[in-house]
């Protein structure tokens, strides 16, 4: 065994760096000031220190971008002009220590910064996206404020055609099916007969299935294209996911999925696959369009309509029983509001005594739930999906005799006052101008940019993040650039992906920084880094099961409360410090271990047993180019390491790997396979794969 | 009552170290045993127990599964619930009784039983619970009725005058979820953690060659279950999971080691090694204890079913584990019945049925009946009142508790009357709780073998309801 040496990378991530005392430089006002040193370089951190003991640390605020602010979730008094800045503090009577600590400067290469960039824009970088990233081979200034080259890819990518998942669905499924460009719910065409039957489909009471003659036909297994009635939905996804070149909007539509949650349990027709996936298409149609809409298409969706319960909602005066309340809860405390008053920069308003104050209470849960009366399904037509006699794909309408006409008053003190006309038209007025209320209600935007920062990005974002989001939700615009309507998407998810919090090299030294990425995206990013190739009959990828393998799937979240809460704080150091890490509650010994041996038997089994349908393979990674430099372990291990760690392997990881790999024998083709496949799984035992900072 | 103690968050904190070791958060389950084996002076309690939490999340309507059988009682319960005929299109929640609707109820859905100590003797269980009427009429079972969860004991009038501490964001789903767990609803958020944690971390050198932890989830991770220093082990029904290749392969193994073996800056990193180096280990322990056990008994396949098969067999693994007291955890979804009340129900009762009979018979063939309790949680009640065919978020509710040690036979605290306008119903039917989850919880933790001086750690709003110290008991359902 030889022995590991460490190296030194050029990109600075030593141990080593400079201390030095802050000054306490004045005592007035019952404060303390302290003067913060001027920063000298952008993607330099330096952190100011507290410690009560001199011998544990925390840090309180910092400064990567030439300018001090607080580390969350520290709420100090900064203050002063760029040249010099001033932290203050309110003596407490506890003696306290101040020091600053300056850290080396760090650097990625391009490739590297590009490869960590598409680790939060998409579901996983491939060679052929990070080899036609503008400005790729540019010398100098590639990964600078304000990262210009990374706005230009994200304005390239709204302009790639979008893979709806209802189309890729109506396609392939019953040949009956044709073009209704008129209908109320795009994307409704017609069976593509050159790719046929591929997916099940349903006309009333019977189900059709795709015919394994085709998979005899194809020389793969007869039962190679049963998926199980219900999986058609997931398969259509796992296709946007893996093959969409549309890959930001696959990855933003995932992330609006999380807030506005539709899941299978529960589901009076869980087989059926168009109402899901045409639900999904809201998400994938709107990427780059708009909240109010979204929100708007959501509320009227038949299926949102059964899954919170407010489909056939009736107002008292129908027959004595009260309107159902679910929805005006959620559409509220999940997908706009939220439970708490919020400032832009999403801190909590308190109130006289330092409490928080709600946005809403059980009373006006009680007055909106009217305001949801009335909603029905539209009768069950042809050229759709459907079981029974219902469908659950155009959106419902408003039957004005079981509607709640009354007055209504808002969270604001203002009145939705009755109208006249007892109309249908009057009733969508009166849920067109709710809907305005929440979207415009001034929680909203902080409320959406942390949980849209939480699935990109970071898990705890500091108020100038939140409060940069915020506004370019709240005024539509980036830079100057977007529509200028409140709820711009496009602006928004710029101000996510491009804030300097985001994108600087500089925060991997802030302990806090970064988050642990989400089971399913980590599965995928293995799948397209490495090539996968689909040996299915149709060209599936039917990964199956992941729900019971790492507590998450597409379709599957257990409850209108997504796979894990904004707020979760697993036991230890993370809660100690009072930070979030909502993917830390469904990783558990169970899950955690489930999720590297699912990568492992995608390596050696490809999606098979735990993590597909069959115990054969029905999807390969493709590592031809990786054995063609397996020779080479160190060639092999940094061109891993680019792909999946995005340059974050540290150089003692770095070394086992290298050592590890290079004992193994590659005279042989054979041998170098072994090599790569070794590689691949050690590299899932690194936490650096797990956590992006 | 005494002496009743208001307990501030501040003071709560400071006493909640049961165990002495400070703020230190020690995380690994594997070690925090060690580590706090040394420092507590406890006697060494008899014998073995076990408490499982069934948690019934979403919200049961659990005034539809005790219900009043005296004849006004019952109709107050159909005047609110409302009546339901036999039409496809009916409207209403009530359950059926040809007794006391005779020529007109078509079907009888309730199981009779009868309790002392309530207004009224006779009551029903819901018909698809046959097991429960079974052993209740044993004597090992009981009801808790109307409990739920409270800051300091509140009548309708101060609930109106908001004139006393009430828990935050009531008829939430998420808020109240958590303070089933953590017992501080006056809190919002899941960071006083959770009692059975605190149990844990009480009474943890019980023990203290244990192999995994005393808390032990089959539902993933929990508030309940989360202590100062410890921390629930987490499994599956088909047993605990292994990493691949790391008993076989010395490569993976000597770098898997190598990788957790390090210091990492990143916060997120330094967890994730950690849980995993934990995992690992606990896994290689966890299924040489539990692969030599063979239960006697068939569970149902059905989702309560797997993880109460899975408990039994930890309970039945407790000598090769070392383990002499356990809490599990067990989370059953799908009670949020805004739509429809009585097929959901139907359907989930059958399932809980045939899950606790087999585990019941289990514990039976082995001689521990006596040493296991299984009692459910959930979110809340629901409100009496109807908006078609199902119901909306409430309050108090009803709960059951299964042991062969419980003095059963019997309805504790006080069942409500049913009716609008009633002096519990806050609105709809919204019954404002006369137990609180406290005196409930209590209850159990006193059986388990907590000290009573430990209570008010445990339950730190306890003695705002009763006073721990004399009455460890408050309901006089386990002591």
């Amino acid at each position: 065994m030889r022995v590991a040496f460490s190296i030194l990378l050029s990109i600075g991530l030593s141990i080593t760096h400079a201390q030095a005392d802050a000054e306490v430089t004045s005592v007035s006002g019952g404060k303390v000031h302290v003067e913060l040193p001027a920063s000298t370089s952008s993607d330099q951190l330096q952190q100011l220190e507290w410690s009560t003991n001199l011998v544990a640390w925390e840090p309180v605020a910092r400064d990567y971008r030439q300018e001090w602010e607080n580390t969350y979730p520290h709420q100090v008094d900064i203050s002063g002009d760029s040249q010099t800045q001033v932290f203050s503090r309110t003596i407490d009577g506890q003696t306290r220590y101040f020091r600053v600590v300056k850290h080396p400067e760090t650097t990625l290469t391009n490739r590297q910064a590009v490869s960590r960039f598409l680790q939060q824009a998409t579901f996983g970088p491939t060679t052929g996206l990070i080899e036609s990233f503008p400005g790729i081979d540019v010398a100098e200034g590639f990964n600078k404020a304000p990262y210009t080259y990374f706005e230009q890819w994200i304005d390239q990518q709204a302009e790639v055609p979008l893979f709806s998942l209802r189309k890729f669905f109506r396609e392939r499924s019953n040949p009956a099916f044709v073009d209704n460009p008129t209908s109320r719910v795009p994307y409704e065409v017609g069976h593509n007969p050159e790719l046929g039957h591929q997916l099940v489909y349903n006309v009333g009471s019977i189900k059709y299935a795709p015919d394994p003659a085709d998979a005899l036909a194809a020389g793969r297994p007869e039962n190679d294209v049963d998926f199980g009635y219900q999986r058609g939905k997931q398969i259509v996804w796992y296709q946007a996911a893996v093959t969409g070149e549309d890959v930001l909007r696959q990855r933003v539509a995932w992330a609006l999925s999380q807030i506005f949650v539709l899941g299978e349990e529960g589901s009076n027709q869980p087989t059926v696959t168009e109402r899901f996936v045409s639900y999904y298409d809201i998400f994938v149609r709107n990427a780059f369009g708009n909240y109010r809409d979204i929100l708007e298409e959501v509320t009227y969706n038949p299926s949102m309509g059964y899954y919170l319960t407010y489909v056939d909602n009736k107002a008292f005066h129908v027959q004595g029983t009260y309107p159902d309340e679910n929805y005006a809860r959620e559409i509220m405390q999940l997908f706009t509001i939220g439970l708490w008053m919020l400032n832009p920069d999403g801190s909590l308003i308190l109130d006289d005594n330092g409490e928080p104050i709600p946005t809403y209470d059980n009373d006006d849960i009680v007055e909106f739930a009217k305001i949801f009366t009335g909603m029905r399904k539209r009768a069950k037509r042809t050229n759709l999906d459907y079981a029974a006699s219902s469908n659950y794909i155009d959106p419902m309408y408003i039957q004005a005799s079981w509607h709640d006409f009354s007055e209504k008053v808002l969270l604001d003190g203002d009145v939705i006052p009755e109208p006249q006309e007892k109309n249908q038209s009057n009733a969508k007025a009166e849920v067109d101008k709710f809907l305005d209320h929440l979207v415009d209600h001034p929680n909203t935007a902080p409320f959406v940019a942390r949980i849209l920062i939480q699935r990109l990005t970071v898990s705890n974002p500091s108020p100038v993040y939140i409060q940069a989001v915020s506004e370019a939700f709240s005024t539509g615009l980036y830079n100057g650039k977007g529509t200028g309507a409140r709820g711009d998407m496009t602006a928004t998810i710029k101000a996510v992906l491009l804030h300097p919090e985001a994108r600087t090299p500089a925060l991997a030294y802030d302990d806090s920084h970064g988050k642990l990425r989400e089971p399913i995206i980590r599965l995928l990013h293995y799948a397209r880094a490495m090539n996968i190739t689909s040996p299915h009959t149709y060209g599936f990828f039917p990964f199956d099961q992941l729900d019971e393998v790492f507590a998450q799937s597409p379709f599957e979240s257990p409850t209108v409360f997504n796979f894990y809460q904004t707020e979760y704080q697993p036991l230890g150091e993370i809660l100690d410090r009072g930070i979030y890490a909502p993917e830390f509650q469904i990783n558990t010994d169970v899950t955690s271990l489930g999720l590297l041996n699912g990568i492992w038997t995608l390596i050696y089994q490809g999606i098979a047993n735990s993590i597909g349908r069959r115990g054969y393979s029905q999807g390969d990674l493709n590592i031809d180019y990786e054995i063609s430099i397996a020779a080479d372990a160190e060639a092999l291990i940094d061109h891993l390491d680019l792909m999946l760690t995005a340059g974050r392997l540290s150089p003692e990881n770095r070394a086992t790997l290298i050592s590890v790999i290079g004992d193994m024998p590659s005279d042989t083709w054979w041998w170098r396979k072994q090599r790569v496949q070794r590689a691949l799984y050690l590299f899932a035992l690194a936490p650096e794969f797990h956590v992006i900072y | 009552m005494s002496n009743p103690r208001k307990i501030s968050r501040r003071q709560f904190i400071r006493e909640a170290n049961c165990a002495a070791v400070g703020t230190a958060s020690l995380f690994s389950s594997l070690f925090s045993l060690r580590l706090t084996a040394g420092v507590v002076s406890g006697s060494q309690l008899p014998g073995y127990k076990a408490m499982v939490c069934l948690f019934l999340s979403g919200g049961n309507d659990s005034f539809n599964m005790l219900v009043p059988r005296n004849p006004d009682a019952y109709s107050d319960y159909l005047g609110v619930r409302g009546f339901r005929d036999s039409s496809d299109n009916y409207v209403g929640l009530a359950l059926q009784d040809t007794l006391l609707n005779p020529g007109v109820a078509d079907a009888d859905e309730l199981l009779p039983i009868s309790s002392e100590g309530q207004p009224f003797a006779d009551f029903g269980i819901h018909h698809k619970l046959p097991i429960l009427q079974q052993l209740y009429n044993q004597g090992n079972a009981a009801f808790v009725s109307n409990v739920g969860t409270l800051v300091e004991p509140t009548t309708l009038a101060q609930y109106k005058n908001e004139s006393t501490q009430l828990p935050k964001g009531l008829f939430s789903h998420r808020d109240e979820q958590v303070h089933w767990q953590t017992l501080v609803p006056q809190v919002r958020g899941a960071g006083p953690k959770g009692w059975a944690g605190r149990i844990a971390d009480c009474m943890a050198q019980v023990n203290q060659t244990g192999a995994i932890s005393m808390n032990v989830s089959l539902s993933g991770t929990n508030v309940l279950q989360a202590g100062q220093s410890t921390v629930p082990y987490i499994t599956a029904p088909n047993g605990a999971v292994q990493l691949k290749d790391y008993g076989t392969d010395p490569t993976t193994q000597f770098a898997a080691d190598s990788f957790l073996g390090q210091h990492y800056r990143n916060l997120y990193e330094r967890s994730l090694a950690q849980g995993n180096r934990k995992s690992i280990d606990t896994a290689i322990a966890f299924a040489d204890a539990t692969n030599t056990v063979t239960l006697n008994n068939s569970f149902p396949n059905t989702n309560s079913g797997k993880r109460l098969k899975a408990i039994a067999k930890i309970i039945a693994a407790r000598g090769n584990l070392s383990m002499e007291r356990q809490i599990f955890f067990l989370r059953r979804g799908g009670w949020d019945h805004h739509k429809e009340v009585i097929t959901a129900q139907d359907a989930l009762f059958t399932e809980l049925n045939d899950s606790i009979t087999a585990f019941w018979n289990e514990m039976v063939s082995r001689g521990m009946e006596n040493d296991v309790v299984l009692f459910t949680a959930s979110d809340f009640g629901r409100t009496l009142t109807t908006n078609g065919r199902g119901s909306d978020h409430a309050w108090g509710g009803n709960h059951f508790v299964i042991g062969g040690g419980i003095n059963g036979g019997r309805i504790y605290g006080q069942y409500p009357l049913l009716a609008q306008g009633g002096p519990q119903d806050v609105g709809r039917g919204r019954l404002l709780p006369t137990t609180s989850v406290d005196a409930y919880g209590a209850e159990l933790a006193s059986w388990f073998g907590a000290p009573s001086e430990e209570l008010t750690t445990i339950f730190p709003n306890a003695g705002n309801f009763f006073d721990p110290i004399t009455t460890p008991f408050p309901l006089g359902m386990l002591g």
